[in-house]
């Protein structure tokens, strides 16, 4: 099994040095025959990396030993499911995966557009099979997943106990996919610039691309903060460790990207600016995985160091100065008029947008490589940790939300400043009585009455912009709930992003809620002793203790009671997995209330006397991190989702709107 | 369908029929747009002063405790029962010290065994032995600066969650705003550059669109028009 998986890989590097090759000389002397070839090897490098990928996974479910990387990542007592996840349980395992998606992600780019952009496809299918190609020649050459090991060992090693978490299962799939999803738009771009198509006809053909893969970015990333505010123990979710800022830092370049390729299509303009992102964000993709791979930043992820940079420092070399470079040497076919009518206008919104999101991008760029500068410079390393982060960077998302607020009522080209001013009025009024509500109530932290205040005035200009449109619908006889259907299905982009909007505040809500109020106690208990926090009451009732075939845990049992109400038992405990006992883990019990959770955690105990220390925190809002990610991705499915009867609805309300008829029913 | 340029005072009585009421509902729609305005500059002033101030504070203010965010750590933690019971309340006697000042000065700071945690979350024994020394250093009338003065003497200012404020170090903290305003300043003179490209073209009325546009653009203002100018 593991030779076929090891001689499908060879044979898929080869068939993307062939797909490069014969793609690329195609495409220069005009050789439809090659192009064609061309295309049926990428098509095949997908074949055979999912046959690769299959045999992995297979030999996991079988429990073979005898490869070293299964050895490595699993054991007989490993459950199914992170058998099935073993895959990204390790380096050469992720890189496999890597391979695969990319694989299978150009071969859907290059079966769904091939019709439709002829000129542009035998050079998206060379970029991409040069993407792909690296990655093969990795996994083939240098981190084989195949490899054997000399003697067969009778057990594995068992996945490190920190991956055993769903969040932390699902964490790096969504987060590669993301990463290689960034691939398309990129690839898109390069052949855009060799072909010298540079009209928005790369950017039509990979907008999906660009979304879905912006969507799993910001989930992976999510999910990450999830595995950590239920496996590392310290109350919070994102800690701006130099690893999740590489992974959040193509999320950010590609928000403005997403953002700023609007403009390009309704007006033309900012071609080489958006070429210029895309280039950026796929670069931080590879620099970020350089950075994390060679271990330059220390960090929680330093499992994930190895020996494979010097490749990385070669490959992130080659995309970003030959990316650039293509940029420079094409600057004369991007030369566009930019023009825009008003200052006050939805196009600088967007220009102000991204000026935000590249400044919060340099912002945790500095900081993340800072401790390495400082190195050079000085000979002292510094550490850049939160304090750092949320001075600088805090104030800048504060910005970003204001101007996602204001500029939905901002029109297009030149917007009317008396309009602007009155759309502005209401939510501003509103979100100051509402304020105003909450300092009664006792929110009176300056941060958390700024922060609060401006989500509430974001939030409300947003709803109030979709129920002006729903409205709108309504008033010429359609009944709420199709009125409201079809602004989705017409606007789906901007109705969409408006819905990512508010997942976006309801999560900076939650980002704010947690921050200023998070309750923090520590306590030695005996048996009987109770922990008081806020207004929650916790009674220590005693240790117990669970065997699992893989791991032990000791577990605390802690009452909760609030104002002299049982709201249950708590049970933060210690696991320790058999296989790795030098690494035990301090797993929270967590109980999630409507607007806060209790969260607990399990510190020192002394089995005879029975006392243990307990940290407990009370996060408040935290609840709506995770509903606003939601809301997020429902937004981002309504943007993306592929819309066959889009040009029928188009036509019908064309129809309508020149006839001046009535609205016919059945339309859409 | 209503037509595309209104002004201000025409676009509002078009908001009800009925001039009267509308000239009514007007008025205090003004006050409230000011009102608005006035917020929404007022915000956007005070975030530039964060944004140019905060990097000026230094480590040893007297840190909010609320803004901190906790450490991802290495999540080493001690093998269960295998470290000592450790009463932290058991400080010493005497003088009653907040255990939220000991927190705000160790969350500041960095375990410099693990990488990772802070002090305050460090589940190390060194670390709850490093919080009573603050404890202890508070008790005996050390201010925040001292004791944090103290912690870099020791460690060296690796020890600190967040770069000094001094010398080279200075550049962390100054450079992204830097970079921030040098960006605002190239778009506000873009932005008037294109302003002023666009101005000879003001007559003609054509759409500067892009022809690749899927869809037509004509019909997309149109049926944005419709969306949005629907009731008024």
């Amino acid at each position: 099994m593991a030779e076929i998986g090891y001689f499908a890989l060879v044979l898929a590097f080869g068939a993307a040095a062939y797909a490069v090759a014969a793609s690329a000389l195609g495409a220069v002397r005009g050789i439809g025959a090659l192009v064609l070839s061309g295309r049926r090897a990428l098509l095949a490098v997908g074949g055979l990396t999912t046959v690769a990928a299959g045999c992995l996974v297979a030999l996991f479910l079988v429990g073979d030993y005898s490869v070293q990387y299964v050895w490595q990542t699993s054991s007989r007592t490993t459950p199914l499911f992170y058998l099935l996840t073993g895959m990204w349980g390790g380096q050469a395992g992720s890189l496999l995966f890597w391979s695969w998606l990319m694989a299978v992600f150009a071969c859907l780019a290059v079966l769904r557009t091939w019709r439709a952009d002829i000129a542009l496809l035998p050079w998206f299918t060379a970029v991409s099979a040069f993407i792909t190609g690296f990655f093969l020649f990795l996994v083939a050459f240098v981190s084989n997943p195949f490899a054997r090991l000399a003697v067969v060992p009778p057990d594995g090693n068992g996945l490190n106990p920190l991956l055993q978490h769903p969040g932390m299962a699902f964490h790096p799939p969504t987060l590669y996919l993301g990463f290689t999803g960034m691939a398309i738009p990129f690839a898109f771009a390069m052949a855009a610039l060799i072909s010298r198509r540079t009209d928005a006809g790369w950017i039509t053909a990979s907008r999906r691309w660009t979304l879905v893969a912006w969507m799993f970015l910001g989930i992976g990333l999510a999910l990450g903060g999830r595995w950590a505010y239920d496996v590392l123990g310290w109350g919070g979710y994102w800690a701006w460790d130099p690893v999740e800022n590489a992974a959040f830092m193509p999320f950010l370049a590609a928000t403005a990207f997403l953002h700023s390729v609007i403009i390009q299509e309704r007006r033309g303009i900012f071609k080489v600016w958006n070429m210029f992102l895309i280039i950026l964000t796929f670069s931080l993709v590879i620099i970020g995985t350089f950075l994390t791979r060679a271990g330059l930043v220390s960090s929680v992820h330093a499992f994930a160091q190895s020996d494979i940079g010097a490749y990385f420092l070669v490959f992130t070399a080659i995309i970003c100065l030959g990316s650039l470079g293509l940029l420079w040497y094409r600057l004369p076919d991007l030369r566009t008029k930019e023009q825009i009518d008003s200052i006050l206008s939805r196009e600088s919104t967007f220009l102000a947008n991204n000026l935000l999101f590249m400044g919060a991008l340099f912002a945790v760029f500095w900081g993340t490589l800072f401790p390495l500068f400082s190195e050079i410079v000085t000979g002292q390393r510094v550490t850049v940790r939160p304090p750092y982060f949320n001075k600088l960077v805090i104030p800048i998302f504060w910005l970003i939300i204001l101007v996602m607020g204001v500029s939905v009522v901002i029109g297009w080209r030149r917007a009317d400043a008396r309009a602007v001013a009155r759309s502005l009025a209401g939510p501003a009024a509103a979100s100051l009585v509402i304020t105003g509500a909450l300092w009664l109530a006792g929110v009176r932290h300056w941060i958390a009455v700024v922060g609060l205040s401006s989500c509430f005035f974001a939030l409300l200009l947003t709803l109030a912009e979709i129920w002006r449109g729903v409205r709108a619908r309504h008033s010429r006889g359609e009944g709420w709930f199709t009125a409201t259907r079809r602004l989705f299905a017409l606007g789906r982009r901007r109705y969409g992003g408006y819905v990512v909007h508010v997942g976006v505040i309801l999560l900076a809500m939650g980002v704010v809620g947690s921050n200023v109020y998070q309750l923090e106690a520590e306590r030695t208990l005996a048996v009987g002793e109770t922990l008081a926090i806020g207004a929650y009451t916790l009674t220590y009732t005693g240790l117990g203790e669970t065997q699992e075939a893989d791991k032990a845990s000791v577990f605390a049992n802690l009452a909760v009671n609030r104002g002299g109400r049982s709201l249950g038992v708590l049970r933060p405990s210690k696991d320790v997995f058999r296989l790795r006992e030098d690494q035990p883990m301090t797993i929270p019990g967590v109980m999630s209330l409507p607007l806060e959770d209790v969260y607990t955690l399990l510190g020192n105990l002394s089995p005879e006397s029975g006392r243990a220390t307990i940290k407990a925190y009370v996060n408040p809002l935290i609840g709506f991190v995770w509903l606003g990610l939601i809301v997020l991705i429902l937004g981002t499915v309504i943007a993306a989702w592929p819309d066959g009867s889009e040009q029928r609805v188009m036509n019908a309300e064309l129809q309508r709107l020149t006839a001046g008829t009535a609205p016919e029913p059945a339309a859409g | 369908m209503m037509p595309r340029s209104r002004t201000g005072k025409e676009a509002c009585r078009g908001i009800r029929p009925g001039g009267r009421l509308a000239q009514g509902h007007c008025r205090w729609k003004r006050v409230a747009a000011a009102l608005g305005v006035t917020w929404t500059m007022a915000l956007g002033a005070a975030a530039v002063a964060t944004v140019l101030l905060t990097p000026g504070a230094t480590y040893a203010q007297s840190p909010v405790p609320s803004l901190q965010t906790r450490e991802v750590g290495g999540a080493t933690a001690d093998p269960a029962g295998s470290a000592p019971v450790l009463d932290v309340s058991s400080g010493i006697s005497g003088t009653e010290v907040a255990p939220e000042a000991v927190a705000a000065i160790a969350r500041n700071l960095n375990c410099p065994l693990c990488q990772g945690y802070n002090l305050q979350d460090c589940p190390l024994v060194v670390c709850a032995q490093m919080r009573d020394l603050i404890r202890q250093q508070l008790a005996a009338g050390q201010s925040s600066e001292q004791i944090m003065a103290g912690f870099v003497a020791d460690y060296g200012p690796v020890v600190l969650n967040a770069p000094p404020t001094t010398g080279v170090f200075l550049t962390a903290w100054v450079l992204p705003g830097l970079i921030l305003l040098a960006g605002a300043v190239v778009v506000a003179l873009l932005l008037r550059r294109m302003k002023r490209a666009a101005a000879p073209r003001a007559a003609a009325s054509g759409f500067g669109g892009d022809p690749a546009v899927e869809v037509d653009p004509e019909y997309a203002s149109k049926l944005e028009l419709l969306a949005r100018d629907g009731d008024r």
